[in-house]
């Protein structure tokens, strides 16, 4: 208690000084992350929030009613400047009915400096960031303008968009003054009342029910049954028609929804999206509480048949990897799933026959976490932020497996491997494309001091992710982490529920934008705290797989 | 109402009857009244099924007829010795309720039956149930006879049943709860046998008073049209009655 008027004098001192230090050096500045972990501390950091706000520093982006922990409420606030949003400068805030932080995590952004009006419009920088991108973009997808932090502490003035062509997505930062394309990066977030219940044979031969609809004597795969409306559209094979779709230009309508003439559904590819989309929406819903991928039923948009397998050899090999080799969450709630390769087609790396990608549970919930991740945290897909990104679908993914899943190893068994459902071994190798239980398995970090440092693969969202994945498996099963050779007690697969429930809670619920490995054991912790309590078996578990991880 | 009468009528006979001399030999025949009860309870299953979702829902309605009222009117004649025959008619009503279980199946998933099971009340039973017998008269001393009789019956069973089970159930699907039962009813006829002996005691000439206890039993297959299997209902029972006689 005595430290607290100390520690709130030394914020009010440093703060102001961090965030208006260096002004005249070309814009430089420095990150300012906040994870207070006492009582004092986070009303600290609360007061600086609330001076923040009221000199419209920050700006309240969404606020939400606690699903998980009765009596709070849960914030998001975007950092601005000069009335332009700072990019990744982002707070997250938890406070009870009165009113009180209960925790504050976030960076912000101190010493910008740059002249805030652009030189370059908005319709200038559109038509830039198209003739980058490939593709026209819709005017409801026109650039933002926001300051950009640079990895070398400067900041940029750019205008920001995101555009899909059959290269894939990426999002392309515009400089505002000079017309340069100061960043790129791919946002692909990949994978390597008529209501009528149908049946339905997936990709793997078994059978399951669909909820569709039933109109002039046709079928319709879309559920009317679940709250939000879930609808998967056959494109086939119209990759043109697909991407302007995606990208805003071209509307698919009811013609476009995959059919079926009698409710006995056999197009695979259609069947598993369709009903898998609707599990991962179910678990969300009965695991947590949460209303979809908005929390507020927002619509699910399933796209299959983007290609057709006969065409692989005559696609390119951008389109080859992005629409026949993976699965993607594009944004606004819309997934598209990979073809696949034809029977007698392997990968050559790993010798692996590649099925529909909507045929397995784990990778559809993936594809579909990040749309949850999109709608709450917004982890930036880059760095380590896109490596939590990637890892809280893989998590959530495999969360979903076992939900629905009985635990095993094969096809259509809950394991910690990703996409084995898809990812098939011709002779002896393994299946899937990533391990949580041994993330070396596919070449992945299991500990922090063996991370990628590299900027392929958006500085290896991917591989990195195999990180908080091995966190995640030992919390729940426990074991010792190859690398660091400490032994972690998880929580047992009877209680895997808690371990889903805190990282649910730690990553969409607390963490910002720009969450750093640190920052997710911050948040993952508190979560734990908030919902079982300090040293509990559960709270015990994730310390002590963070830690077996390097993650401290 | 009206068996409060009988007894009513039954005690002014007795308490204004003035005896007479007993007669050495059964009388020719009687013309019985009775109001009385049907002890015996009934009950039985109505198995139904119908296609939900892709899967076989299952649904049992239990229903259980208590004892209730009944009445009697019969006719016995002496026609050779101490032989006859005689003519009968009973009556049973009774509303009961019935229990109703079901097994439904998600609309999600295959075998995840939710189950559901509710009360649905007021269904009428009816029994109007014809007996022909062969009677024995046997003099039991003074001016009392008893008839010992036994016979085919036919049996007339109106039943109401439960046609369809209507279930509440929403997002995300895991429960569903009874909602109502459509009734309809149902008759059928079967012949079946009665037994039993009627004890008569004379008051004055031409009349007196009576016990009866018939035992009658048939099964009749109500014949349900949704019903998965056999809907079968015992039928008719031990009846306990008294009332008046009229003695020739």
């Amino acid at each position: 208690m005595r430290l607290r008027p100390i520690g709130a004098l030394l914020l009010a001192i440093l703060i102001p000084l961090l965030l208006a230090e260096q002004r005249p050096v070309h814009g430089q500045g420095r990150v300012v992350t906040l994870t207070p972990d006492t009582a004092g501390a986070i009303l600290d950091a609360d007061n600086t929030v609330a001076r923040m706000l009221r000199a419209d520093e920050l700006r309240i982006r969404t606020r939400r009613t606690d699903t998980l922990v009765a009596g709070r409420s849960l914030e998001w606030l975007s950092q601005y400047y000069q009335g332009v949003r700072v990019w990744g400068g982002e707070i997250t805030r938890q406070v009870d009915t009165a009113g009180t932080a209960i925790s504050v995590f976030g960076t912000v952004y101190a010493g910008i400096t740059i002249e805030p009006d652009p030189a370059v419009t908005q319709d200038e920088a559109k038509a830039i960031i198209e003739h980058e991108g490939g593709a026209e973009l819709h005017d409801s997808r026109s650039p933002e303008l926001v300051v950009l932090p640079m990895d070398d502490g400067t900041f940029r003035l750019t205008w920001v968009a995101e555009v899909m062509s059959q290269f894939g997505k990426e999002r392309i930062f515009i400089d505002a003054k000079t017309r340069q394309v100061a960043l790129r990066y791919s946002t692909l977030e990949t994978q390597v009342a008529n209501a009528w219940v149908g049946h339905a044979v997936g990709v793997l031969n078994d059978d399951k029910k669909i909820s569709t609809i039933f109109s002039s004597g046709t079928y319709f795969a879309a559920d009317s049954l679940r709250p939000p409306v879930i609808q998967t559209y056959d494109m086939r094979a119209d990759l043109t028609k697909a991407i302007q779709a995606l990208n805003g230009f071209k509307v698919l309508t009811v013609s476009d929804i995959a059919t079926d003439t009698d409710n006995d559904w056999t197009d695979v590819a259609v069947v598993d999206a369709h009903v898998y989309s609707s599990y991962t929406y179910d678990y969300y819903y009965k695991r947590f509480g949460r209303r979809g991928l908005n929390n507020a039923d927002k619509a699910i948009t399933n796209l299959v048949h983007l290609v057709r397998r006969s065409d692989l050899q005559t696609s390119s090999s951008s389109v080859v990897s992005t629409f026949f080799l993976n699965a993607a969450y594009v944004g606004d709630g819309i997934m598209f799933y990979g073809e696949g390769l034809p029977s007698n087609f392997f990968l050559s790396a790993t010798n692996q026959s590649v099925n529909y990608f909507s045929g397995a549970l784990d990778v559809v919930a993936h594809e579909l976490t990040h749309g949850v991740t999109d709608y709450s945290s917004s982890l930036i897909y880059q760095g380590e932020s896109g490596a939590l990104n990637e890892a809280f679908s893989d998590i959530m993914g495999t969360s979903v497996e076992f939900f629905f899943q009985p635990a095993g190893t094969g096809l259509m068994k809950a394991d910690y491997l990703i996409g084995e459902d898809v990812f098939t071994p011709r002779t002896g190798s393994i299946s899937g494309i990533r391990s949580m239980a041994d993330p070396a398995a596919f070449g992945d970090p299991d500990h922090y001091s063996k991370r990628y440092t590299g900027t392929a693969d958006n500085g290896g969202v991917h591989t990195n992710s195999g990180i908080p994945n091995q966190a995640f498996y030992l919390a729940i099963e426990g074991g010792t982490n190859r690398t660091s050779g400490i032994r972690v007690t998880g929580v047992g697969g009877a209680n895997r529920d808690q371990i889903e429930k805190i990282f649910y809670r730690g990553f969409v619920q607390l963490m910002p934008s720009n969450a750093t490995f640190s920052v997710a054991r911050a948040t993952t912790l508190k979560a734990a705290q908030d919902l079982y309590g300090l040293n509990t078996a559960s709270y015990n578990a994730v310390r002590d797989a963070w830690t077996a991880v390097g993650v401290n | 109402m009206r068996a409060s009468i009988l007894v009513l009528a039954c005690a002014a006979v007795i308490a204004t009857a003035t005896p007479v001399r007993a007669q050495s030999s059964s009388p020719r025949g009687f013309v019985s009244i009775n109001a009385g009860v049907q002890t015996s309870t009934i009950s039985f299953d109505e198995p139904t099924t119908m296609q939900i979702y892709q899967e076989t829902a299952t649904f049992n309605t239990t229903y259980k007829i208590n004892s209730g009222k009944a009445y009697d009117l019969g006719v016995g004649v002496r026609i050779a010795g101490p032989i006859g025959v005689g003519v009968g008619v009973s009556s049973f009503t009774k509303s009961d309720s019935a229990s109703v279980t079901g097994s439904i199946p998600h609309p999600f998933f295959y075998k995840t039956p939710r189950t559901i099971s509710g009360d649905t009340a007021g269904l009428e039973r009816a029994e109007m149930n014809t007996h022909l017998d062969v009677m024995a008269f046997i003099p039991a001393g003074g001016r009392v006879t008893a008839a010992v009789f036994a016979g085919p019956t036919w049996f007339s069973v109106s039943q109401e049943v439960v046609t369809t089970v209507s279930f509440t159930e929403s997002y995300p699907f895991d429960t569903a709860a009874f909602g109502t039962a459509a009734t309809t009813k149902v008759k059928k006829t079967k012949v079946g046998y009665n037994a039993g002996v009627d004890v008569t005691v004379r008051l004055a000439k031409g009349v007196g008073i009576g016990a009866l206890i018939r035992y009658s039993r048939t099964s009749v297959d109500l014949g349900v049209a949704n019903a998965s299997g056999n809907t079968t209902s015992d039928a008719g029972g031990l009846q306990a009655s008294g009332g008046l006689r009229l003695i020739f």
